[in-house]
């Protein structure tokens, strides 16, 4: 399981039912390593967290996890108790009656099944992940009171809380402020170094360079992949989000494309 | 008649004793099913299953007789559980498509029941119940029924609160929502066959969705929810049965006492909700209506309420007599 790497992707599409998707995915993640999954709005970087968890249909290629080849189609190979995801933060109902707490405890239940109840080891855990993220004392918060950043890291110690091998993250910076910001690429350093292999969609390169050690490059199919300083370079950058409005502070910009291209 | 006879000294006659057991049972399991009707927004397939019963119930009386209500019944509930989940997962949830589809088995059951020699009094047993004439033989049975319905949702819990919350989060954690929905549509449909012949077809949806709406007014704790609502339906359920006994022995007015019930139900939700507006809770819940979706079910939720207590109040006005006859 050392020597393998956590995902690896060769030659994989994946295609929603109504035909959009993304496909010639090549790319490896070890054990404590991060990846960075760039590209513009619609590119399919959340086709391609989706098609890893299962959700959406693998239609070619092979993909591996921790060196075992998965089934194809929406097979749930996430119930092996490898992944976790972060969803996009906002459409959870603010209104549901729950706790930071159990919804942390949420990331236990793969591991207990049908029939047993959370215990000692399964709290400890949880407490735990909210250290991780630096939301202890909002435990017994009702989730839908929280600021939209600490549901954020409520959501990340939730997949903390399962003892993934390999997290998901759909564009975790998405609306957040400094020191949320702040936090999340702190806990992300801090699960890198306990060997947790990272793939994260993002839109900030920013955040690329100071957490990831590789990039991966989409737009309907891979443009690129490789160490962050090869891949982001201004001629791929360009190729990718050719003819995107990118907006930078209060200015926006229409990236160009290559010339003569 | 004393308040301690109507309360205790009543449940001492069989037939009372009878309709306590089984209505207690019905109330506490409708309560915690109910539960996560509220939190999945389910209202509408409940109201479906409620229809997709009539014509089991109706059939398997032609056939069997009494005996014959309770596997018509679970027959149809389940096929109507089947159909509805898929219903649901195909996106087909346009209240037209689905609405033609219940008021056609509803009406496959009038017809059934109008070939039977007492058509106005079946028709009447079916869609309001018979609680005070549930047969010795049948009360096994119907707690049987209720608490394999019980058992289904307490084995699938954690999981069911799970995808109740953030149902991606569930499939990515490896359950399968298809399964989770069968289990606790199934469960639905249980609690609706159970209840049918009790308190009917039309007031089951009272059972399940009052104690669920009572419990979110009262708390925001995820775990005090089942015993909130637990508690309130069993309660009412006993406040129901005694209130509809002391008004016909001691005032000699007959009360139907399904419909009783549910008016007790209503009225609690009432209360409920009166008390919790005056106490803020019910402002600060409305205070930022963020979710739409949540807000909608929740006016679904007082809308289903106050049909259920229209339709009490019309059986207890139409039905005078019902009961006894």
């Amino acid at each position: 399981m050392s020597d393998s790497p956590v995902l690896r992707l060769a030659g994989a599409a994946f295609t929603h039912p109504g035909g959009s998707g993304v496909s010639g995915l090549e790319l490896e993640i070890a054990p404590g390593e991060a990846v960075a999954l760039i590209g513009p709005n619609g590119a399919g970087k959340s086709t391609l967290l989706k098609g890893v968890l299962g959700l959406v249909p693998r239609t070619a290629g092979e993909v591996a996890l921790g060196g075992v080849p998965i089934g194809t189609g929406r097979a749930s190979h996430s119930a092996n108790g490898m992944l976790a995801f972060l969803p996009q933060s906002a459409d959870l109902d603010p209104d549901f009656p729950i706790s930071l707490e159990q919804v942390v405890m949420q990331g236990r239940y793969r591991g207990l099944g049908l029939l047993r109840w959370p215990g000692r080891g399964d709290r400890a855990a949880v407490a735990r992940a909210l250290e991780t993220v630096g939301l202890s004392a909002l435990a017994k918060r009702p989730f839908g009171e929280l600021s939209g950043g600490q549901r954020q890291r409520g959501l990340l110690a939730r997949a903390l809380a399962s003892d993934p091998a390999l997290l998901l993250l759909d564009e975790p910076f998405n609306g957040l402020d400094q020191p949320n910001r702040d936090a999340l690429v702190d806990t992300l350093r801090e699960l890198k170094a306990r060997g947790v292999a990272v793939l994260v969609s993002t839109h900030d390169l920013e955040l690329a360079r100071l957490v990831c050690d590789a990039v991966v490059l989409v737009n309907g199919t891979q443009l690129a992949f490789g160490p962050v300083d090869e891949v982001l370079t201004l001629g791929n950058v360009q190729e990718c989000f050719e003819g995107v409005e990118v907006e930078i502070d209060e200015h926006t910009l229409v990236v160009p494309g290559h010339e003569g291209h | 008649m004393s308040l301690i006879d109507a309360l205790f000294t009543a449940f001492s006659i069989p037939f009372m004793a009878r309709a306590l057991v089984v209505m207690l049972v019905l109330a506490v399991v409708a309560g915690i099913v109910g539960v996560l009707v509220n939190l999945r927004g389910l209202e509408f397939i409940s109201d479906g299953l409620t229809h997709a019963v009539f014509p089991g119930l109706a059939i398997g009386l032609a056939v069997g007789g009494t005996s014959g209500l309770l596997p018509g019944a679970a027959i149809a509930a389940l096929a109507g559980a089947l159909a509805l989940t898929w219903l649901d997962r195909a996106g087909i949830t346009s209240d037209a498509a689905i609405a033609i589809v219940l008021t056609a088995t509803f009406s496959v059951g009038v017809i059934v029941v109008s070939k039977s020699d007492d058509y106005a009094g079946e028709l009447e047993a079916l869609l309001f119940g018979r609680v005070l004439t549930i047969p010795p033989e049948q009360v096994v049975p119907l707690v049987v029924v209720s608490l394999i319905a019980l058992l289904a949702v307490v084995l699938t819990l954690k999981q069911q609160l799970f995808r109740a919350f953030d149902a991606r989060g569930s499939r990515a954690a490896g359950d399968s929502g298809l399964a989770l929905d069968l289990v606790l549509n199934c469960a639905i449909a249980l609690v609706v066959v159970a209840a049918a012949s009790t308190v009917g077809t039309l007031l089951v949806l009272a059972l399940l969705i009052v104690p669920g709406a009572v419990a979110r007014l009262v708390t925001g704790r995820l775990w005090w929810l089942f015993p909130v609502a637990a508690g309130f339906a069993a309660i009412g359920a006993w406040l129901g049965l005694a209130a509809g006994f002391a008004v016909s022995v001691g005032a000699g007015v007959d009360l139907p006492a399904g419909a009783t019930i549910v008016a007790v139900f209503v009225v609690g939700y009432a209360l409920v909700l009166g008390v919790s507006a005056l106490s803020g809770r019910a402002s600060r819940a409305s205070r930022a209506p963020r979710s739409p979706r949540r807000a909608g079910g929740a006016a679904t939720s007082a809308a289903r309420a106050a049909g259920t207590a229209a339709r009490a109040a019309g059986t207890a006005a139409a039905t005078g007599a019902g009961e006894g006859r």
